[in-house]
């Protein structure tokens, strides 16, 4: 009953949780570690999550798990992702783009990029999922963009015809 | 500023992952994670259980929190070794004492006189030898290299008093006078050509509140053993004091000294508290007998000639006994010291119990019987008891802070370092990255 109730969950939104763990970690093998990590601690507390909001629950994990690991473990130097002859669309130039400029970030940064940004959470719900003051995820978010800003800046400034 | 370019570029990025194949790795995980928490809850448990019994509980109690009902200075049958982290008596001062202690691995402790608070003493000076308790057990006497510094129990801080001669080598406290304005302290200086006889030996009256140091006798035979040496009479008036094998009464009112000679090397003043109720002297003497091989008993001398008034034997074949104090039924009170020292020669000069390793004991004798006052763990090796407490020595259970035998002791600890080391690994075993794929890395070309 338990493992039927978590398969469920995990099958409906195994997809969308990948994606965020993708965009925190920004390569799949840490992201699918990440991810395995996140599930296996919220099936530790499965009957008391299920009741509530698990898709929360299993994001919160993400995003606490990643600042804690990098923080005991920084990433190594950073090479940037080119684009190969195949990789030529406008599409994956922006894909590639936003990737190598989100590796520029602090790991808090960037979680909140991706909440911001990705998972659409307001500033508050935010600081509720990374545990922090909304201060703190305001001066994070602030200083984030200033980042890419120098770094890509027609992806913040530049308005985007969403197909 | 929309960040609708941001956003695009987001979901872009994103959509190249169609969801990762964790979940049975993560249920996997998951039970792990639940067994090893339920585990170490259950180590958690014992592990506050262990710390409460072993190290908690007796350190409250050992450190006074539970009081003792009676407010009465009473003596503490049990005493041991204090609990870590003991607080200073200079610094956090426990009020009056009933004793002090120590063993060869540690300080010198301070026992409470009507609870067990416990406190200690930086110093390796040993009570009842260069570490002394007033009478009235409100502060602590000890040698310090060259100085002597004086403990105030009840008011805390510590004084420091040095001799006025800048070629003394050693100043130690000898006995404090009976109202525990001063000490009787000696002086010790060594000559410069080793190769020669004559170490000189100071006893002088030092005065608390002034420092003064009245110097009253001074010679170069060998003083008698640390503890037996020097007793002051009750009322603080006359000072008997032994070198070599003679002992000399000195009278502070007039200052005149008389004198006696010992019969042989096997009498010694009997300690601090050889003047009698009577007014005798008590010499402590060793006699002969079979099987046990030697005795002592207490002789009650004349002090004006030495002649003998009378004979109290001490029960059993002790290493050595110390002479502390008197009951109100004129019973002497004595420390004793069993252990594999061979006391069979403790003639002047000769530090008898210099690294004594054995068990003390305090009891009172009366009529032929040792009645055992205070019976100390086997850690402690040296104990001085406040004076006036045993003119009516009353005792009480006592609750040493480590109650528990070595062994036990031994065990609780080693169970409790195992529950720890358990504790940690699950921690690690919780909280480790598991290795699935690669070395998590930012870098390195995207899986698409």
């Amino acid at each position: 009953m338990r493992d039927d109730d978590f398969r469920d969950f995990v099958r409906a939104r195994g997809t969308a949780l990948s994606r965020t763990a993708y965009l925190l970690t920004g390569d799949h093998h840490p992201a699918e570690d990440l991810l395995q990590t996140a599930l296996a601690r919220t099936y530790q507390h499965w009957p008391r999550v299920r009741d509530g909001d698990p898709e929360a629950y299993v994001r919160r994990a993400l995003h606490n798990t990643y600042v804690s690991w990098w923080r005991r473990q920084p990433p190594p130097p950073v090479a940037e992702i080119s684009p190969t002859t195949t990789d030529s669309t406008d599409a994956t130039l922006r894909r590639i783009t936003v990737l190598n400029a989100l590796r520029a970030l602090t790991p808090r940064q960037r979680a909140v990029i991706v909440l911001r940004y990705f998972e659409d959470l307001t500033e508050v719900q935010a600081a509720e999922v990374l545990g922090v003051t909304l201060g703190t995820v305001k001066r994070l978010h602030f200083d984030a963009l200033a980042r890419l800003r120098s770094l890509a800046p027609h992806l913040i400034d530049a308005e985007v015809t969403v197909p | 500023m929309t960040m609708n370019g941001l956003r695009e570029a987001l979901r872009e990025a994103a959509r190249e992952v169609d969801g990762y194949d964790v979940l049975d790795r993560a249920i996997v995980g998951g039970r792990r994670r639940r067994r090893v928490s339920m585990a170490a809850s259950g180590l958690a448990v014992l592990a506050v259980l262990g710390l409460t019994t072993v190290v908690v509980a007796p350190m409250l109690t050992g450190d006074g929190r539970i009081a003792q009902p009676p407010d009465v200075p009473t003596i503490p049958e049990r005493i041991g070794p204090p609990a870590p982290f003991t607080r200073d008596a200079a610094d956090h001062p426990p009020g009056r004492a009933s004793l002090i202690i120590s063993g060869h691995q540690g300080d010198l402790v301070v026992v409470g006189a009507t609870d067990d608070t416990y406190r200690v003493i930086d110093t390796d000076a040993e009570p009842g030898w260069d570490a002394l308790l007033s009478p009235t057990g409100d502060k602590v006497a000890y040698a310090d290299r060259l100085s002597v510094r004086v403990v105030d129990l009840v008011e805390g801080g510590t004084r420091t008093y040095h001799p006025t001669d800048s070629t003394v080598d050693a100043f130690a406290p000898a006995a404090w006078l009976p109202d525990g304005t001063g000490l009787v302290v000696l002086a010790t200086t060594f000559p410069d050509d080793p190769t020669t006889q004559g170490i000189r030996k100071e006893l002088s009256i030092l005065d608390l509140a002034t420092g003064a140091l009245d110097e009253f006798a001074e010679a170069t035979w060998p003083i008698a053993t640390p503890g037996f040496a020097v007793a002051v009479s009750p009322d603080g008036n006359r000072i008997a004091y032994q070198f070599a094998d003679f002992v000399t009464v000195f009278d502070r009112t007039t200052r005149t000294k008389t004198r006696f000679d010992l019969v042989s090397y096997y009498f010694v003043l009997a300690g601090r508290a050889a003047w009698a109720p009577d007014g005798s002297l008590t010499l402590l003497h060793k006699t002969w007998k079979k099987p046990a091989g030697y005795a002592w008993e207490l002789q009650l001398v004349d002090p004006a000639d030495g002649t003998l008034r009378g004979v109290i034997p001490v029960p059993g074949s002790p290493t050595v006994v110390r002479l502390i104090g008197w009951s109100e039924d004129d019973d002497p009170v004595v420390v004793t010291y069993e252990g594999p020292y061979d006391a069979m020669h403790f003639g002047p000069g000769d530090v008898i119990l210099s690294g004594f390793d054995g068990t003390v004991g305090v009891a009172r004798l009366s009529r032929g019987q040792a009645r055992v006052l205070v019976h100390p763990d086997d850690r402690i090796n040296f104990i001085d008891v406040a004076e006036d407490l045993l003119a009516d020595p009353r005792t009480r259970p006592g609750d040493p802070p480590w109650a528990l035998p070595p062994f036990d002791r031994v065990a609780a600890s080693l169970c409790l370092l195992t529950t720890v080391a358990v504790l940690v690994a699950a921690w690690v075993l919780v909280n480790r990255r598991p290795r699935t794929g690669v070395t998590p890395t930012a870098a390195g070309p995207d899986r698409s």
